[in-house]
């Protein structure tokens, strides 16, 4: 396989490779090197940040209301902090990248957000168990969250007072799209979802009383459906196989469809939906690499943060740095800014979020000035409104990038279309040091492109 | 982006800095607005008490409802002996008595959301209540209006969804000064310098480039237009006031800008609600008064327009915490000497009549306010900017 296409498929479906894990996999096949990245992926790792004073809370009240479970959860609301930075780390270091990034890839079609530390975190959780597992399984696995069961109001949709929120994003946002379906079909879903509930300590609860047992008329189905019923309904429609594959070319392959691509997916995906065939019929494709599908996708600030962690691995040291930095891009973890998620691509860029992310890589390992003309970012006046305290581990960028000339460099930070900015920086490695020549190609447009 | 938006962007750049490979344009006199008018929007975040800054202080049901937390009528500057402001929002009742303040009541929309992130996105994108829309009612107007990003300005350290549109976007900046030392870095003069055409690639490096350079040129803009020229005036020790000062000042300066937004947090009072919601009405009008003052001495007052809103009201009962929660239907006050309703635009809350969780219910629905600002204030298509064809109040 090509070094360049082994960058690409390590880029877009993980979070990037170094090097010399690149140059081993330069000597198999494709079929080898993706079969390779499901191996690495096989595991599950969830993330589990100290929840305690859950924990102890539940140990000493097994059978706690909800009354009495709020004030607990409202006290350790700034946990989300920490959880928000497990997933950052995760995504910047992960040990099953395939995996991280369909958990990255599922959180924004099933958009969902909870001040519930805990719910928060097993429904990250949940996502990741089913990232690459069966879409009809994660599906019903969504709808039995207490997260989303509180975020769209399942919890509120009783048989005498239904409440369509859930219903309607369900078709929406997570199987369909807008305009597969009607009003009436809205309606009669909601009814199967009465009932749904939590415990306080997140396990899911179905409450009889508040259950809608009439029979419902659904997509041409009539019965006394239940949620999953209305599932394996709507995952019987293709334009469901459609809508998710459709999203998938949209984030891993290229903003703009290719009509012959998804009706090759949908053939692999419908009717089994199983996530890892189809991740790996479009990862060995050939469209998958090719030349205009390769270093034009913008990067979210996920991608941004995590391909320069590749480079130069760093730690924040303050306790809301993360937070600030991830706000200032525009992507701040558990906190999409409404249910249809981040809309991603050009949205990303604008006027202010651009001169962050060229700004991102100085104030990272600088003072905030990008290193040029000789000046060094070490020895650079502040130029930047906000201290960030953050230790970066220069030490290993030695170790895996130090030996490297500054056209492997190069082609390790950027993708080969782009790698033109180098000619476009005065200074080549020969004049320089190699962590400024590092920083500046991570300063540039080109670097935003992946 | 296409080419030929490029191409006109490109064209209409000022050469405040180095512009490498295209028609340098004359610095001057190409930006023609519409008109001079500004609008400065401000949002007091996790929803104001409105009943207890317009107090309804001669209706029993309100003292029912507020045992503890009701204003009393000596804490009250009474407007038409039914409605009175808080006495911390004295400022505003200058402004009131000066035919400069209109009061709406009843404020919101059908079907209230009380999630504050939910019905912050439904007042910054004037959406209805079910319909969920990606980009903010400022950036909306950018998108059609606006040559430059600086079209609108937040004050702040990140874009608020009020401003993103499609394919512009407002600046957010905390200061001019802050803006222009990120932007000054001399690499990116440089890669501007070797970027050759790359801005005029219709893919997404061009984008890139296309923005990066201007956010440049915004950025100098302001920083020119801005550094010569400071208040005078005291904005007190807030944010909020400082925030409120740097927009007097862009103003004052001559920027062309049309709209300006900041807001005001911590309304969100669940408890110990009287202390913390005076302190942030004392801070809202003492600044806003010294804003007004400062617009006047510069004669820069009868061009703009002060629009206040809150995402929703709060519960007419006090809650067991001494604290109020989430409600619906509030107050909007709008601030400017060209008011066609000066005063109370219409009549105060009906307590008698509440919605099921027990809230006011709306009678002007927001977006019929924001219709009437868009076409009479700031003259332009209101169908462009909101998704509705709603008629616009009468206000300015």
């Amino acid at each position: 396989m090509k070094i360049e296409h082994v960058y690409h498929l390590y880029r877009r479906a993980g979070f990037g490779i170094l090097p010399e894990d690149a140059s081993l996999l330069e000597e198999k096949s494709r079929e080898e090197v993706v079969r390779e990245l499901f191996r690495q992926s096989r595991n599950i790792s969830p993330l589990a940040i100290d929840l305690s004073p859950f924990d102890e809370f539940f140990e000493r009240n097994p059978n706690a209301t909800y009354k009495q479970f709020k004030p607990v959860f409202e006290k350790n609301k700034e946990l989300r902090i920490p959880l928000n930075r497990a997933w950052m780390e995760r995504i910047c270091n992960p040990k099953e990248p395939l995996r991280e990034r369909m958990t990255l890839f599922w959180a924004n079609i099933f958009v969902c957000q909870d001040q519930v530390v805990p719910y928060a975190q097993q429904f990250n959780n949940t996502l990741r168990k089913h990232a690459l597992g069966n879409f009809k399984d994660l599906v019903k696995a969504i709808s039995r969250e207490p997260a989303m069961i509180r975020y769209l109001n399942t919890n509120r949709n009783k048989k005498d007072h239904p409440n369509e929120n859930f219903a309607r994003e369900l078709m929406e946002l997570f199987t369909l799209g807008t305009g597969n379906y009607s009003e009436e079909d809205i309606k009669e879903s909601a009814r199967a979802f009465t009932g749904y509930s939590h415990f306080p300590n997140g396990t899911f609860r179905f409450l009889r009383r508040n259950h809608d047992f009439g029979i419902k008329e659904f997509f041409g189905f009539k019965g006394n459906l239940s949620g999953d019923d209305v599932i394996n309904i709507i995952t019987n429609e293709k334009q469901c196989a459609q809508y998710i594959c459709s999203r998938i070319y949209r984030y891993f392959v290229n903003e703009e469809i290719d009509p012959l691509a998804i009706d090759q997916m949908v053939a692999t995906f419908y009717p089994r939906y199983e996530i890892s065939d189809l991740m790996t019929f479009m990862l060995k494709s050939d469209w998958f690499y090719a030349d205009g599908n390769r270093g034009n996708k913008l990067k979210s600030p996920m991608d941004l943060m995590s391909s320069i962690y590749k480079a130069v691995p760093f730690q924040f040291t303050g306790e809301k740095e993360h937070i600030f930095i991830q706000r200032l891009l525009g992507q701040v973890l558990f906190n999409p800014p409404n249910v249809a998620g981040w809309k991603g691509g050009k949205s990303w860029i604008d006027t202010n979020t651009i001169l962050a992310r060229l700004k991102l890589p100085s104030i990272l390992f600088g003072k905030g000035r990008v290193p040029y003309n000789g000046i060094s970012a070490m020895q650079n006046r502040p130029a930047f409104g906000h201290k960030i305290k953050v230790a970066a581990n220069w030490s290993y960028f030695d170790k895996h990038y130090g030996d490297l000339n500054a056209e492997d460099i190069t082609a390790a930070l950027l993708s080969e279309e782009n790698s033109s900015a180098i000619t476009n920086l005065s200074q080549r490695l020969d004049g320089m040091e190699r962590q400024d020549f590092c920083i500046q190609l991570m300063s540039t447009p080109e670097f935003q492109l992946t | 982006m296409k080419r030929r938006d490029f191409i006109k962007n490109s064209a209409l750049a000022s050469s405040v800095f180095f512009v490498p490979g295209f028609i340098k344009a004359s610095d001057k006199g190409l930006f023609i607005p519409h008109s001079y008018k500004r609008l400065i929007v401000i949002q007091l975040a996790g929803g104001n008490d409105g009943l207890n800054s317009i107090v309804p202080f001669r209706n029993d049901i309100y003292y029912r409802n507020r045992p503890t937390l009701g204003v009393q009528r000596k804490d009250v500057l009474s407007i038409n002996g039914e409605l009175g402001f808080h006495k911390k929002l004295k400022p505003l009742k200058r402004l009131y008595d000066a035919g400069e303040l209109s009061i709406i009541n009843n404020v919101g929309y059908p079907n209230p959301d009380r999630s504050h992130f939910r019905s912050t996105d439904i007042w910054q994108t004037a959406s209805a209540h079910d319909e969920v829309l990606t980009e903010g009612w400022i950036g909306k107007y950018l998108d059609h209006y606006a040559e430059n990003a600086h079209g609108a300005i937040e004050i702040g350290n990140s874009l608020s969804m009020i401003m993103k549109g499609n394919d512009k976007s407002g600046i957010v900046t905390e200061n001019a000064r802050l803006l222009y030392r990120i932007s000054e870095d001399p690499f990116f003069d440089h890669l501007i310098r070797t970027s050759g055409d790359a801005h005029l690639s219709e893919h997404n490096m061009g984008y890139l480039y296309q923005t990066m350079i201007d956010a440049k040129q915004s950025a100098n803009y302001i920083h020119e237009k801005t550094s010569l020229y400071r208040s005078s005036m005291d904005y007190g020790k807030s944010k909020f006031g400082k925030q409120l000062k740097s927009i007097a000042e862009f103003i004052n300066s001559g920027l062309d800008t049309r709209i300006y937004f900041a807001s005001l947090q911590g309304f969100d009072t669940h408890a110990g609600q009287k202390v913390r919601q005076e302190r942030l009405m004392s801070i809202y009008a003492d600044s806003i008064e010294v804003l007004v003052k400062d617009l006047k001495a510069n004669n820069r007052f009868d061009d703009t327009l002060i629009l206040t809103f809150s995402e929703f009201g709060r519960r007419v009962a006090e809650n067991a915490a001494l604290g109020t929660d989430h409600g619906a239907a509030n107050n909007v006050f709008v601030i400017g000497s060209k008011l066609k309703t000066p005063g109370l635009f219409n009549a105060a809350p009906n307590l008698s009549n509440l919605d099921d969780n027990g809230d006011l219910k709306y009678v002007v629905d927001f977006r019929s306010i924001y219709a009437n600002i868009l076409e009479d204030w700031l003259q332009v298509d209101k169908t462009k900017v909101l998704s509705t064809d709603m008629e616009g109040v009468n206000i300015v």
